[in-house]
C-alpha cells in the first residue's frame, strides 16, 4: 500500500512511532516482570497494531510486515491460547530494537533498506514453537498464522475458534436472523440485491452490515447466500435479501447503500400494493410508546409482530409517530412501484424532506469551533527555534526601548525643579519696582533707568516664553510617563512571550528516565548483576533539545555505574550491602537550572587506582602522580584515554566515554561534577540550563570590548593586588582559600587581529600603582582558572547567536549576543578557554576578532 | 459542508483520513486520539459523521461507538478496521455502525465512500 502522497506525513509518523516504540518498551518490561500482565499485553498489541496501520499507509512494507506478525503473536498471547516465555520476550525486545534503529535510520537519511525478513521468520518460528509447546489444545492446522498471504483466512479461522469458545452477542443475533429466515412470506417480501465492488475487503462483513441495517427497517426473511454460511462462501460478489418491510425504497436503499457496493437493486412485489387496504381496520398496535424508541427496540417489536407488520405497513408507521408525517404518502407511492433499480452512485431519490429527530438538538451550525476538546499540535522544532530567535530579537529591541526611555527621562527630568521660572518673574518684578524708584528719585540716571526698564521688559518676555517652553516640556514629561508605562507593559509582554515560547519547548524528563529501565535490564543480563533503578523528579521539565542531547551521556553514565560502579551480588553480600545495587536518577529545578544526578551505591572511585592508571597510561610521571590530591586524581576520569576498569567489557570501559560525556554536557552549557566515596558510591551531578537559547551572563569589559561569560561557569569574583600574585614557572597564580588558581588574561589566549592589544600588553586596570586586579574565577568540572578583566559591567540574560553562520567557529568563543545598547558582545567559551589556558605553553592560536 | 469527527490513535491515520475527507467535501469537525475523547468530541460538536478506529488506548472504538450511539441513536459512525479485527467489527455492526472501511485502504475507495456519505 505504498502511497507516496503521504510522504509529507513522515515527520509525524516518525515522532509518533518513536513514542510508540518507547511505550512498547515499557509494556514489554512490565511483561517481563509479570508475564500474565493482561493490560500490558493489551497495550503491546495495540501499539504494534497502530504501527502496522501507519506504516502501511506510508508504504513501509518491512515495518508493516514485522508488526503484522508481532500483532498476530500478541493476539494469540492475549487470547490466552499460550503463554509468554523468556525466549519470546527476548525476541520482542530484539524486534523493538530493530524497529527503533529502522526508524532512526529513516529519520537520519530519509530512507532505509533494512530487511526484516529474517526477524519475521524468527517471530513466526517462535510463535509456532510457543503454540506447540505452550498450548494444550494445540491446533496443528493453524500454524500458518504468520504467513502473510494467508492472513485473511487465518483471521477467519481465528474468529471461528473464538466463537466456539464463547458465543458473542453478534452470534446470538445471527441466530435470531436464522430463525426469521425460516418464516417465509413469499408474496409480500421486498427483495434487496447488493452487488459488491471487485476486491472489496471483507464482503461478508459488508453483507452482515447490510443485514443489520435492513433489519432495522423490517424483518429479513431470507438471504442468498444465507447469513450463517457467509464464512463458507469463497468469493462473495452479491447478496440478496428478502425482507418484510414497510420501509420506502429510499429508506431501504439508504440503509443498504454503503462503501464497497457497486449496485443495489430493490424489487417490490406487486401484491404489496394491496396491503394498505386491510390496515385501516386495525388500531395502531404500539401507540403506547409515543417517544421514539431506539432502533433496536423497534426492530425487536417487529420481530414479535411480524405478521401484522407485513400486512399492515402503515400501522407500523403509526407506531412511531414522526414530525414529518408527509413521508407517508410517499411511502404508499413507493409501495406501488414494482421495481426500483438504483446504481451506487445515485442512491438518492427525491424523497420527502425527512428530519432526523436528533438534528433538533444540534446547534444550527453544527460548528467545528463549538467547545473543542483539548487538542494538540505538533510543531517542528525548527519552527520553534525560529520563533525563539524572533522573540530573542524582540527582547533585545525591548531592552533598547528601556534604555532610550531611561535616557530621555534623565534628560527631561533634571531641569524641572531647578528652573523656577515664576520665581524669576517675581524677582524681575521686584527689580523693576526698585529701578522705577531710582528713576523717579535721580536726575541723570533717568535715561539709564529707562534703558534698564526696556531691558527688563524684554527679559520678562523672554522668561514668559521660557515658561511656555517649560509648559511644553512638562507635557512632554507626562507623555514620557506614558512611554514609561508602555515600555513597562512591553517588558511584561516580552517576558511573557519569551517564557511562553520557552515553555512550548519544555518537556518532562520522565520519558527519558523511563528508558533506563530497559538499559538496566540489558545491563543486568549482560553483567549478571542485580540492579534496582530509582527514579525521582520525572516531572521536571527542560528544553526538548537538552533532553534529546542528554540521552547519550546519561546512558553512558548509567552503564558505567552498572558495569564498574556496582559490585557483583556476591561481593555486595560480603560487604554487607543488599545484593541488588541501586542506581538512582533524579532531576530537580534549582532556580533557572536543572540538576540531574546519576548515583550508585557501589564501590566508589578509588583515587589510588587512578594514580596507578595515570602513570600506566603515561598521562603523568610517577613523581607528579604521587603529589596529586585525591580530588585531582578523580578529575582524571574525565580525561580521554583513561579507563579504570580492570577488564574491558562490551558495556563500557573502552576508555572512550567520560571525556565525551563531559564535552556533550558542556556543549549544552552545562557542568558535571562528581562526588565519590570509596565503598559508599559515586554521584554525578549534572547542572543544565533550562534552555539553550538564553544564557544568564556576566558582562565584562576587556580593552574596548564587552564579553559575556555564562554565570554557571563563574565560581566567584575576586580583587587581588599584585603582591598576592605568585609566579610559578611561566604562569601566574593566586591563592584563593587554600587553592592555587592560575590567572590568565585574554591577551594570553587570543591573538588580536592587528596585534593592537597584544603589543600594548597590560590593560589599564591591571595593577597600575598597586591597584587591585579584578579576576573572574572560572570553573569547569573541578578545575579553576582566574580571568583578568578590566571592568565588571553587570549581569544580563543574553540571547545566544551563533557565530558559525557568519564567521565559522571561532576557538574560544561560543557565540555572540547583541546588548541593549546595540553593541555586539562576544560570548566566551569557558571550557575551551580553560583548555587553552592549560596548553598555554604551546604556540598561540589565531583568532579572528 | 457536512462535518466529520476522526477518531484514531495514529496521528498519521487521522491526517490521511482527514485529507481524503476534505477532498470529498467534508469539514473536519475534530480529531480525537482515543474513544473517550471521540465520545467527548461527539457530544460537544455533534458532527454529521464519525470515523472510528477500533483498537485504541483508554477507550476502544467499539465502546466509543456504543456510547455515541447511546447518546445519539442517529449518529453515523464509520468504523475503520483492520482485516483481522473481524470479531470486533461484527460487534460494531451490531452496535449500529453505519459503514466500515478496511485498513490498509485504497485512497480512491475511501474518497468515494466519503462522497457517498456526503450525499446521504
Amino acid at each position: 500500500m505504498s502511497d507516496m502522497n503521504f510522504r509529507h506525513l513522515l515527520p509525524f509518523y516518525l515522532d509518533e512511532t518513536d513514542e510508540q516504540v518507547i511505550a512498547l518498551n515499557d509494556a514489554l518490561l512490565k511483561l517481563e516482570e509479570d508475564q500474565s500482565d493482561a493490560p500490558a499485553l493489551a497495550v503491546a498489541f495495540r501499539i504494534v497494531h497502530t504501527i502496522k496501520g501507519s506504516s502501511a499507509a506510508l508504504g513501509f512494507v518491512q515495518v508493516n510486515l514485522l508488526t503484522h506478525h508481532l500483532e498476530s503473536f500478541f493476539d494469540i498471547l492475549r487470547s490466552g491460547q499460550c503463554t509468554l516465555d523468556r525466549e519470546s520476550l527476548n525476541l520482542f525486545f530484539r524486534c523493538l530494537d530493530e524497529l527503533r534503529s529502522y526508524h532512526q535510520q529513516l529519520r537520519e537519511t530519509g530512507e532505509t533498506e533494512v530487511d526484516f525478513g529474517e526477524l519475521v521468520g524468527l517471530v513466526q518460528k517462535n510463535l509456532e514453537r510457543v503454540r506447540n509447546g505452550g498450548s494444550s489444545s494445540g491446533e496443528s492446522g493453524d500454524t500458518d498464522a504468520g504467513n502473510d498471504t494467508s492472513s485473511v483466512s487465518k483471521s477467519e479461522s481465528g474468529t471461528k475458534a473464538n466463537r466456539a469458545e464463547k458465543p458473542s452477542k453478534a452470534d446470538e443475533s445471527a441466530r435470531v436472523d436464522v430463525r426469521s429466515i425460516s418464516i417465509d412470506d413469499t408474496d409480500s417480501a421486498v427483495e434487496v440485491v447488493a452487488r459488491f465492488e471487485d476486491d472489496v475487503p471483507l464482503p461478508d462483513m459488508k453483507a452482515r452490515l447490510i443485514a443489520k441495517r435492513l433489519s432495522a427497517l423490517g424483518e429479513i426473511l431470507s438471504s442468498v447466500p444465507s447469513l450463517e454460511k457467509l464464512d463458507d462462501v469463497a468469493e462473495l460478489t452479491t447478496i440478496s435479501f428478502r425482507l418484510a418491510t414497510d420501509a420506502s425504497t429510499e429508506e431501504l436503499s439508504k440503509a443498504a447503500n454503503m462503501s464497497g457496493i457497486a449496485s443495489l437493486d430493490i424489487r417490490r412485489p406487486k401484491a404489496s400494493a394491496a396491503a394498505p387496504a386491510s390496515s385501516a381496520a386495525k388500531p395502531a398496535p404500539a401507540a403506547k410508546s409515543p417517544e421514539r424508541p431506539k432502533e433496536e427496540k423497534r426492530a425487536a417489536d417487529r420481530t414479535t409482530e411480524m405478521v401484522e407488520a407485513v400486512v399492515e405497513p402503515n400501522g407500523i408507521e403509526a407506531e412511531t409517530p414522526k414530525a414529518g408525517t408527509e413521508d407517508k404518502p410517499a411511502n404508499v407511492a413507493a409501495t406501488a412501484e414494482t421495481q426500483v433499480s438504483i446504481s451506487s452512485d445515485q442512491a438518492e431519490k427525491p424523497a420527502a424532506p425527512k428530519e432526523k429527530p436528533a438534528a433538533k438538538e444540534k446547534p444550527a451550525a453544527a460548528g467545528k469551533s463549538v467547545g473543542k476538546v483539548g487538542e494538540t499540535v505538533r510543531v517542528e522544532l525548527e519552527r520553534l527555534d525560529h520563533l525563539m530567535n524572533l522573540t530573542g530579537e524582540l527582547v533585545l529591541s525591548k531592552s533598547r526601548f528601556v534604555q532610550v526611555s531611561a535616557a530621555l527621562r534623565e534628560n527631561l527630568d533634571s531641569p524641572s525643579r531647578r528652573l523656577q521660572t515664576s520665581d524669576c518673574l517675581d524677582r524681575l518684578a521686584a527689580m523693576r519696582t526698585a529701578i522705577e524708584a531710582i528713576a523717579h528719585g535721580g536726575t541723570d540716571a533717568e535715561g539709564m533707568a529707562h534703558r534698564l526698564l526696556e531691558e527688563v521688559g524684554s527679559l520678562s518676555e523672554e522668561v514668559e516664553s521660557m515658561t511656555r517652553e517649560l509648559g511644553r516640556a512638562r507635557r512632554a514629561r507626562a507623555s514620557l510617563e506614558d512611554l514609561g508605562e508602555a515600555v513597562h507593559q512591553l517588558t511584561r509582554v516580552c517576558d511573557g512571550l519569551q517564557k511562553g515560547v520557552l515553555d512550548t519547548r519544555m518537556i518532562p524528563i520522565g520519558p527519558l528516565f523511563e528508558r533506563f529501565r530497559r538499559v538496566i535490564r540489558d545491563l543486568s543480563h549482560a553483567t549478571g548483576k542485580e540492579f534496582v533503578l530509582k527514579i525521582s523528579g520525572e516531572s521536571t521539565e527542560l528544553d526538548k533539545r537538552v533532553v534529546d542531547e542528554l540521552a547519550d551521556p546519561l546512558v553512558h553514565m548509567v552503564r558505567n555505574a552498572g558495569d564498574h560502579g556496582l559490585e557483583s551480588p556476591e561481593e555486595r553480600e560480603r560487604l554487607g550491602k543488599p545484593r541488588a545495587g541501586t542506581i538512582s536518577l533524579s532531576a530537580a529545578h534549582s532556580g533557572d537550572r536543572v540538576t540531574i544526578t546519576v548515583s550508585d551505591d557501589g564501590r566508589g572511585i578509588d583515587p589510588e587506582r587512578i594514580r596507578r592508571k595515570v602513570v600506566e597510561n603515561g598521562l603523568v610521571d610517577a613523581t607528579t602522580a604521587d603529589r596529586l590530591s585525591d580530588r585531582e586524581l578523580i578529575a582524571y576520569i574525565w580525561h580521554a584515554g583513561l579507563s579504570t576498569a580492570e577488564r574491558l567489557t562490551d558495556i563500557s570501559g573502552r576508555g572512550v566515554g567520560m571525556d565525551i560525556v563531559r564535552s556533550r554536557i558542556e556543549s549544552l552549557n552545562g557542568t558535571v561534577d562528581i562526588r565519590t566515596q570509596v565503598g559508599v558510591g559515586t554521584t554525578f551531578i549534572i547542572r543544565l540550563p533550562l534552555t539553550l537559547a538564553i544564557l544568564p551572563s556576566l558582562l565584562v569589559r576587556v580593552h574596548d570590548e564587552v564579553y559575556a561569560i555564562a554565570v554557571d561557569h563563574i565560581r566567584e569574583i575576586v580583587e587581588v593586588t599584585e603582591d598576592r600574585v605568585h609566579h610559578v614557572h611561566r604562569s601566574r597564580v593566586i591563592e584563593i582559600r587554600d587553592r592555587i588558581v592560575p590567572i590568565v588574561s585574554l591577551d594570553d589566549l587570543f591573538v588580536w587581529g592587528g596585534g593592537a592589544y597584544g603589543a600594548s600588553g597590560e590593560g589599564e586596570s591591571r595593577d597600575e600603582n598597586g591597584h587591585a586586579r579584578r579576576v573572574v574565577v572560572l570553573h569547569s568540572a573541578d578545575e579553576m582558572v582566574g580571568l583578568e578583566v578590566d571592568q565588571l559591567m553587570g549581569l544580563q540574560e543574553v540571547v545566544l547567536k551563533s557565530l558559525d553562520k557568519n564567521l565559522g567557529p571561532v576557538d574560544g568563543l561560543s557565540g555572540a549576543s547583541i546588548l541593549g545598547d546595540g553593541r555586539v558582545s562576544l560570548i566566551l567559551d569557558v571550557d575551551r578557554l580553560m583548555e587553552m589556558a592549560a596548553d598555554r605553553n604551546r604556540p598561540k592560536r589565531a583568532v579572528a576578532v | 459542508m457536512p462535518s466529520v469527527l476522526i477518531v484514531d490513535d495514529a496521528l498519521v491515520m487521522r491526517k490521511i483520513i482527514g485529507s481524503i475527507a476534505a477532498e470529498a467535501g467534508w469539514t473536519i469537525a475534530a480529531e480525537a486520539e482515543n474513544g473517550l475523547k471521540g465520545l467527548e468530541s461527539y457530544k460537544a460538536l455533534k458532527p454529521d459523521l464519525v470515523t472510528m478506529d477500533l483498537v485504541m488506548p483508554v477507550m476502544g472504538g467499539l465502546e466509543s461507538l456504543k456510547n455515541i450511539r447511546e447518546f445519539d441513536p442517529e449518529a453515523r459512525v464509520v468504523v475503520i478496521t483492520a482485516l483481522d479485527q473481524k470479531k470486533t467489527l461484527e460487534e460494531a455492526i451490531e452496535a449500529g455502525a453505519a459503514d466500515f472501511i478496511v485498513k490498509p485502504f485504497d485512497r480512491e475507495f475511501v474518497r468515494r465512500t466519503f462522497e457517498k456519505l456526503a450525499k446521504s
